[in-house]
């Protein structure tokens, strides 16, 4: 009985056998992207002996005189006009505090929810007070007005 | 063992190296999908695996939130089954906790610590054979840089001996138990500048000059393997992720 067999050969990489390639320039950390001074440098990027230095692991991307490195994977990062889903975690003085799986717990201030009737006016100290009734530590929401503050997200 | 012999006359040691040969290396980025950042590597025997969580808020004590960067939080763990003879290691013993310590020196050197507020990092060792906290920096290194936090350049690191008058390189479970000195050092290749230098035995200063240099090539040595593996697979997932 004839029987064939094949022997254990390392695994061609998957975009080998789809006959794939980037023409990105792939950088890691520790990685000069130039030495000319005339560039911004933008996230993933720093300042080190004259020269412009990658930080994370990923492609170059240039707009112009902005050079930044665009990692592989990082935590969510708030776009403006992204739609999130969100967690309460703290209720503080005039805001709330959400949890959306990004660098920083994301804001959603008192002055950003509309109020019921449609009504247009300051927030007042029962406002606050109320704070609680509208929205607890656990609930669950989702919003869709994102606007980047200082590293995190505001709803 | 009476008269094992570290180092024969023809250069060689227990298993087969010579004086400056590092073990086999072969590392993975990217093991789990549920932490931010993972790693494994193997060194030879010793199996180390790195997760990394963050960046992310601080849970529990506001207090220890710094203003200005981020906190570097490291946890050592090693397996009962990791040593010759299973051992329960309960956690929080002396020995975690300065291997901990050891690795956050090393990572809050090369961690670029700006904006975000706390980064954790969790590193498991899977077996241990000699040259745990090399296998940790390492793996770490990987995690960390799956994980797309920042860090100023790669931490490699290696470990290194003095037997009969020559320094040895990566040394194994053998010639640690040995007792002789043992110098652990971590290295940011690109400047060559130290992380950490760690040795708790005497060596006279005349020999220090050797070990140091034979540590450090042994590193950049490794950060040539690590360097390989990093951009097989940001290369692999650019393509696959098509742009």
């Amino acid at each position: 009985m004839a029987m064939e067999m094949r022997l254990p050969v390392a695994r061609k990489p998957l975009s080998e056998r789809l006959g794939r390639d980037t023409k990105k320039h792939l950088v890691v950390p520790g990685d000069t992207i130039t030495t000319d001074t005339g560039f911004m440098r933008g996230h993933g990027t720093y300042m080190g002996e004259e020269k412009l230095i990658a930080s994370v692991a990923g492609s170059v991307e240039r707009v112009n005189k902005l050079i930044c490195v665009k990692a592989l994977k990082t935590r969510y990062i708030g776009e403006v006009g992204d739609i999130v889903v969100g967690r309460i975690t703290e209720v503080q003085q005039k805001r709330w505090k959400v949890e959306t799986n990004s660098r920083l717990d994301s804001v959603l201030l008192l002055s950003s929810m509309n109020l019921p009737g449609g009504e247009l006016r300051r927030r007042s100290a029962e406002d606050e007070l109320a704070m609680r009734g509208f929205l607890q530590e656990g609930d669950l929401i989702s919003d869709g007005q994102g606007s980047q503050g200082h590293g995190s997200v505001a709803l | 063992m009476a008269g094992l012999e570290l180092l024969s006359d023809q250069g060689y040691r227990v298993d087969g190296r010579r004086a400056g040969e590092l073990r086999k290396i072969q590392a993975r980025m990217g093991v789990f999908a549920q932490a931010d950042g993972s790693a494994y590597i193997e060194q030879g025997n010793t199996k180390a695996l790195a997760v990394v969580y963050g960046p992310h808020e601080i849970r529990g004590s506001r207090a220890r939130a710094l203003p200005d960067r981020a906190l570097v939080n490291c946890q050592y763990s090693s397996a009962t089954f990791s040593t010759g003879e299973r051992k329960r290691r309960p956690h929080g013993d002396r020995k975690s906790c300065e291997m901990g310590l050891q690795l956050r020196q090393t990572f809050e050197a090369a961690i670029l610590t700006q904006l975000h507020p706390r980064s954790q990092i969790d590193i498991y060792v899977l077996q241990a054979d000699g040259g745990t906290y090399a296998a940790c920096v390492n793996a770490a290194t990987l995690a960390v840089l799956d994980a797309g936090i920042p860090m100023r350049d790669f931490v490699c690191a290696c470990s290194a001996g003095f037997v009969d008058g020559t320094a040895l390189a990566d040394l194994s479970h053998v010639e640690e138990a040995a007792g002789g000195p043992q110098l652990a050092l971590a290295l940011l290749p690109a400047s060559g500048q130290i992380a950490l230098l760690e040795m708790d035995a005497r060596l006279h200063e005349d020999h220090l000059e050797r070990v140091l240099e034979a540590a450090a090539q042994a590193a950049r040595d490794v950060h040539t393997l690590l360097d390989r593996v990093v951009r097989q697979h940001v290369r692999e997932a650019s393509i696959l992720l098509g742009d």
